[in-house]
C-alpha cells in the first residue's frame, strides 16, 4: 500500500473534528513539497509526455495545494488529491499545447530537465525517439484508458494501487486496462509497423 | 467484488525481459520503448531544485501578476467588444432610422425639439417634408388664362393640414430632398449649445422644420417666411437650403405671392431639385405668367415620364390649356381627353369636359 498521507480541507474547514494543529493548518505546503515533489514531478512527466513543461505543471500544482487546502483531515487521501489535480493540470498544458501545433506555433519539443543520469548523445537520441513514439500512440488513447495504462506501466503501480489512488474498482481499473493495452496495440501497429519494424 | 478482482496481476509489457532479436514480439519493442520511457521520465535533482524554488520564489507573485494581467486583458478585451458593439449599433441606428414622416400637427415643445435635432442628425432629407403633390398642390381650378372653359382662378390656397403630413423620403419622389448629402449628416448627436457643425445642422432644421409647421399646422405663411428668413440669414449656403427654398414657395403661393414663388422656382433650375411636383407647379406658375413656350416644357418634361400621377393630371391640364391659347386645338382636345381618361375624377374634370364641349 502506497504512503496514506492526510487532508483536505473544505469540508475540514468547518468540521469540529479538524486537527486544529497550528503547523498542519494552513497546510504546510513546504512539508507537503518536500513529502511529495519527486512523485508528482513524475506524474507530470508520465502523464504529460514531451512537451510539456513539468516544472511549471509542479509549480501549479503546488499552488493549487496552498491556495485550496487549508487543514488535514487523515481520512483522506493526499496522493489521490495531489495525483488528480497533476492530472488535470497536465491535461490542461496538453491541449494548450495540442492548440499550439495546430496553430503551427510550436513543435513538440523534448521534455525539459528530465532524465537523472546524463545519457551519451547516441543514447540521448534513442531515447528522445522512444519517447516520442510511445506519446504518439498514448495521445491516441481515450484519457481514461491513457491515464492507466501510463500508471501500469510506466509509474509501475499494482491494479490495487491505481484503483486506490482514481478511486475505482480494481476490476474496472483491470478492465480498462486490458482496453487500453489491445488499442494501444492496434494504433502502435497502424502508426509504425509499415514504415519501420518494431526494435 | 467482481470476478476480475481475483484474477492474476496482468504482466507488465514493460518488465518483459528482452528476446532475441528473431523472437521479438510488439509487446517486447513496445515494453522496451516504455522503459526507456519510465528512465527518460524520472525527474533529475536538477529539475526538483528548479521546481522548488518556483514554488517557494516566484508562485504568488506569479499568480497575482498573472490574475491582474488577465484583469487587464479582459476589461480591455470588454471595452474593445463594448465599444465595437456600441459604434455599430449606433451606425445601425442611423441606417435603419425610420424617421417620422414631417412634423405633427401642433407638435411644439421639448419633445417636438428633440425631433427635429434627431432628424438634422439622421438625414436631414428623409424627415424632412419633401414637396409633395399635396404641398405645393394649387387648386383644382388651377388659373389658365385664357382657357375657354375653366373656371375662374381663385386664390390659392394650400391643401388641408390633414393633407399636408408629408410621406417619408422612401415613398416618394425624393426631389428637393435628393440634394447632395452633407458630411454633417455622419456626425452624432451634440447640444445645441456647442459650436459644431452638426449642431448647427441641427439648428437649422429646427428652423426649417419650425417653417414648415407654421405653415401646415398653424397656417400661419408669415410665420413660416420669417423662420425660413432666419434660416437663410444664418445659413445662407447651409445643407437645407433646397427644403428652405421649397418651403418658402409654398409660403408664397399662400399668401398668393404668386410671381415671387415662380421667381424661386426659377432659381431651382438645375439644382437637383425640381421634382415632377415642382416642375409643374413651376409650369402652371409660368402659363399664368402668359409664358407657354416654357410652361410646355415643364409640362412636356413631367409628361415624358408618366402621366397616371397627380402631377400628371395636372401636367395635362394645364399643357391643354396652353395649346389651347396656342390655337392647337386638335392637341388641347387630345390632352383633355387623355385626362378625362386617366383621371376621370380628378379636381379638374368638370372643367376638362366643359372645355371639350364647346372645342370646335
Amino acid at each position: 500500500m502506497r504512503e496514506k498521507a492526510f487532508f483536505v480541507s473544505r469540508a475540514a474547514r468547518t468540521s469540529p473534528v479538524t486537527d486544529p494543529d497550528p503547523v498542519d493548518s494552513p497546510v504546510d505546503v513546504a512539508r507537503l513539497y518536500r513529502a511529495h515533489e519527486r512523485t508528482v514531478m513524475r506524474w507530470a512527466a508520465r502523464l504529460g509526455g514531451p512537451g510539456i513543461d513539468v516544472e511549471d505543471v509542479v509549480q501549479d500544482v503546488f499552488l493549487v495545494a496552498k491556495r485550496r487546502l487549508r487543514s488535514v483531515d487523515e481520512s483522506w487521501n493526499i496522493q489521490t488529491w495531489l495525483f488528480r489535480t497533476t492530472e488535470k493540470i497536465v491535461q490542461t498544458a496538453r491541449r494548450k499545447r495540442r492548440l499550439r501545433q495546430w496553430l503551427a506555433l510550436s513543435r513538440e519539443p523534448a521534455a525539459p530537465g528530465m532524465g537523472a543520469p546524463r545519457p551519451t548523445p547516441a543514447e540521448a537520441l534513442e531515447r528522445e525517439r522512444a519517447v516520442e513514439e510511445v506519446y504518439r500512440v498514448l495521445d491516441r488513447l481515450p484519457e481514461r484508458q491513457r491515464r492507466v495504462l501510463v500508471l501500469f506501466e510506466i509509474e509501475g503501480m499494482s491494479t490495487q494501487e491505481i484503483a486506490e489512488l482514481i478511486g475505482a474498482q480494481v476490476g474496472t481499473v483491470r478492465v480498462w486496462l486490458f482496453r487500453a493495452r489491445a488499442r494501444f496495440l492496434e494504433e502502435h501497429q497502424r502508426l509504425f509497423q509499415r514504415s519501420q519494424p518494431c526494435r | 467484488m467482481s470476478m476480475t478482482d481475483d484474477l492474476p496481476e496482468p504482466a507488465r509489457w514493460s518488465d518483459s525481459p528482452p528476446q532475441g532479436e528473431r523472437s521479438e514480439t510488439a509487446e517486447h519493442a513496445i515494453g522496451a520503448a516504455l522503459r526507456r520511457v519510465r528512465e527518460a521520465t524520472l525527474p533529475s535533482d536538477t529539475a526538483l531544485a528548479r521546481a522548488a524554488r518556483r514554488v517557494n520564489a516566484v508562485a504568488a507573485p506569479r499568480t497575482r501578476g498573472q490574475l491582474i494581467w488577465r484583469l487587464v486583458v479582459s476589461a480591455a478585451l470588454i471595452m474593445a467588444t463594448g465599444g465595437a458593439v456600441g459604434a455599430a449599433l449606433n451606425r445601425w441606428r442611423r441606417v435603419n432610422s425610420d424617421a417620422p414622416a414631417g412634423v405633427a400637427p401642433g407638435a411644439n415643445g421639448p419633445a417636438a425639439t428633440k425631433r427635429a435635432r434627431r432628424r438634422g442628425r439622421h438625414g436631414v432629407q428623409a424627415a424632412l417634408p419633401s414637396p409633395q403633390t399635396a404641398d405645393l398642390e394649387l387648386p383644382a381650378e388651377e388659373p389658365v388664362p385664357e382657357f375657354p372653359a375653366a373656371p375662374q382662378p381663385p386664390a390659392p390656397v394650400l391643401a388641408s393640414p390633414t393633407a399636408d403630413v408629408p410621406a417619408p423620403a422612401s415613398a416618394g419622389p425624393t426631389g428637393v430632398a435628393a440634394q447632395p448629402a452633407q458630411p454633417a449628416h455622419e456626425s452624432h448627436a451634440r447640444p445645441a449649445e456647442r459650436r459644431t457643425e452638426d449642431a448647427a445642422v441641427s439648428v437649422g432644421a429646427e428652423l426649417v422644420a419650425n417653417a414648415f409647421r407654421d405653415l401646415r399646422s398653424r397656417g400661419d405663411a408669415a410665420g413660416a417666411l420669417q423662420a425660413l428668413d432666419d434660416y437663410d440669414r444664418r445659413f445662407p449656403n447651409g445643407v437645407l437650403r433646397s427644403e428652405s427654398r421649397v418651403a418658402r414657395v409654398e409660403a408664397l403661393l399662400t399668401l398668393d405671392r404668386r410671381k415671387e414663388a415662380l421667381r424661386l422656382l426659377e432659381t431651382a433650375d438645375g439644382g437637383g431639385a425640381l421634382t415632377r411636383d415642382v416642375r409643374v407647379t413651376r409650369g402652371e406658375l409660368r402659363a399664368e405668367s402668359n409664358r407657354c413656350a416654357e410652361a410646355l416644357r415643364d409640362f412636356d418634361a413631367v409628361l415624358a415620364a408618366r402621366d397616371g400621377d397627380a402631377a400628371g393630371g395636372r401636367a395635362l391640364y394645364g399643357r391643354a390649356g396652353c395649346r389651347l391659347r396656342a390655337g392647337d386645338n386638335q392637341g388641347a382636345r387630345r390632352d383633355l381627353t387623355r385626362y378625362l381618361d386617366v383621371h376621370a375624377d380628378g379636381p379638374s374634370a368638370e372643367a376638362a369636359r366643359r372645355a371639350l364641349a364647346v372645342l370646335p
